[in-house]
């Protein structure tokens, strides 16, 4: 357990990681906090009297900017992990390839997204505090922090897991090689899912010509709401248990389970 | 301290090495010697964990040095050839790094880098190739651990610091600990490696120390081509000659001469070497 495991070596190369990459997470929530900043002072030369900016907006640009700040922090913060030479250092660290890997996703998943959200959130209550008559209010009290956010974040930490582990699966162009891997997962999922429609489905399809149905999807999740029409078949209700199985179950576990599996067995 | 047995390692179809045995002890500093391309950086990193055996098996203190567990990773220190330093303050980095380390010992460390003369509050970034390998090896030195790896350490150091180098490591070097040092630069490590390991093709040619090296061979300096000589090479003013060692008597040996005569005269060295 003690080779897997110790929670005490665990604190110390979180210590250790989040100050050796304190630098490049400021960085990056500064250049996001820097956008709406800079944004805030167009506004103040270039809008016309009475144009406001909504509230709402501004929060929704808070969870983007934390959204591809998630995003993007495997390539930065952990780039040369599996690098030949750059890689080596971190490799031999005294430490288990679990707390490796648990202080990889602490910081990715935790400290620079919340750095990020924090530093946006900050620049818009100052910008919103010196001038109010070019805002409605402030971002933070527009924010819907309920389930919906929740649901929004627990997606974006799959696709963060799953551009993890294609981070250390590529050793070189890795931004171009996880998006196309990302564009083409999505595309042999709408493959699959076009194919039931238009084959497996095709009946129930035609039986709901006529048929009125309202759902608001924001997330996958949402797609639930399904259960409440009635003539859906109960296969297409499995088809959708079986993609959401997948989605929030298999996925992750792979990204999971591939990323401590390609550490551990990483040669340099 | 090290057991390698049978070892096979290839990249893909290039064979490095072919059922190569070899021990290290504790106590020894090592110079580990071979051509370009004879496989002393993949021996150095198979031992560290960095790469996985094709078949047969290599052991450091009883554990198998690819599954990198921390107990393993914390009594071992591998210098690559190629240092990249992090973008960070290099006592800082020591003081991160080090608590990972059980027998890290920063006074030992803040004594070498005042040894090395290198800034330790500058960020490795800001460091020259030559400064960031003294940070490091004055880093690993510290660490304590019971085996040190270094892969060409003294490539990029200006002259002062080969001397350096040469006095910190002998310093270093304890009844627990094994030094194995990879390098071209012979010249620059003499009268501190021993034994030598030579590496060639597919395997080990020599593993012995110098006294038995002494023993068995003998580097006379003379103005002509020895009869006896079983290798011997021109340089200022005449000829190095190799010979067997029939009287006994203590002779000075020449790395460089010695490594040229175990190329050209492999299967001599063996049976000279048999015990």
């Amino acid at each position: 357990m003690k080779e897997f495991f110790t929670i005490n070596r665990f604190f110390k190369l979180v210590q250790k990681e989040s100050s050796e990459r304190f630098h490049m997470m400021l960085k990056i929530s500064a250049i996001f906090a820097a956008l709406l900043a800079g944004y805030w002072l167009s506004m103040i030369v270039f809008s016309t009297e009475g144009e406001i900016t909504a509230a709402g907006s501004r929060a929704g640009y808070v969870f983007f900017s934390t959204l591809i700040a998630m995003l993007i922090a495997p390539f930065n913060l952990y780039k040369s992990y599996n690098h030949r030479k750059g890689g080596i250092d971190y490799a031999l660290l005294p430490a288990s390839v679990m707390e490796k890997y648990g202080s990889m996703l602490v910081n990715c998943i935790i400290f620079l997204p919340l750095m990020t959200f924090v530093s946006v959130l900050a620049v818009d209550t100052i910008i919103t505090t010196i001038t109010p008559s070019l805002f409605d209010g402030y971002a933070i009290s527009n924010m819907n922090l309920g389930d919906k956010l929740s649901t929004g974040f627990l997606e974006a930490v799959i696709l963060q897991l799953g551009f993890i582990y294609c981070n250390l699966l590529f050793r070189k162009y890795k931004v171009t090689k996880t998006l196309l891997a990302t564009v083409s997962v999505y595309i042999v999922f709408i493959m699959i899912v076009v194919f039931f429609v238009t084959v497996v489905f095709k009946e129930e399809f035609k039986m709901m010509e006529g048929m009125s149905v309202n759902i608001n999807i924001a997330n996958f999740s949402d797609l639930s709401q399904l259960d409440q029409f009635e003539g859906f078949s109960s296969l297409f209700k499995t088809l959708y248990y079986i993609s959401q199985t997948i989605i929030y179950g298999i996925m992750p576990a792979w990204f999971l389970f591939g990323s401590y599996h390609r550490m551990k067995t990483l040669q340099y | 301290m090290v057991t390698i047995d049978n070892l096979h390692f290839n990249y893909s179809k290039h064979i490095v090495f072919n059922d190569v045995t070899l021990k290290l002890e504790a106590g020894k500093i090592y110079g580990l010697l071979g051509q370009n391309g004879v496989g002393k950086t993949t021996l150095l990193k198979i031992i560290s964990g960095l790469l996985n055996v094709k078949s047969g098996s290599c052991r450091v203190n009883g554990h198998n040095p690819f599954l990198r567990e921390p107990d393993f990773l914390g009594d071992l220190f591998y210098i690559p050839e190629d240092f990249i330093g992090p973008d960070l303050v290099v006592n800082k980095f020591a003081r991160l790094r080090g608590e990972f380390y059980p027998n890290f010992d920063y006074n030992k460390y803040s004594r070498l880098m005042t040894e090395f003369e290198v800034n330790g509050n500058s960020k490795f970034t800001k460091l020259s190739f030559g400064q960031q390998k003294k940070a490091i090896i004055a880093f690993a030195l510290s660490t304590n651990t019971k085996l040190i790896l270094m892969d060409e350490p003294s490539n990029g150091l200006d002259i002062p610091s080969k001397a350096q180098l040469r006095r910190v490591i002998s310093q270093a070097s304890t009844d627990e600990s094994c030094i194995v040092i990879s390098t071209h630069q012979v010249r620059d490590l003499e009268n501190l490696i021993d034994p030598i390991i030579i590496l060639d093709r597919n395997g080990v040619l020599l593993n012995e120390t110098i006294d038995e090296i002494s023993k068995r061979l003998c580097f006379e300096f003379g103005a002509t081509v020895s009869d006896k000589a079983i290798y011997s090479e021109q340089t200022i003013g005449g000829y190095i000659n190799v010979c067997r060692n029939e009287t006994n008597r203590e002779c000075k040996i020449n790395i460089e001469a010695l490594f040229n005569t175990v190329h050209q005269n492999r299967d001599l060295i063996k049976d000279i070497f048999k015990k």
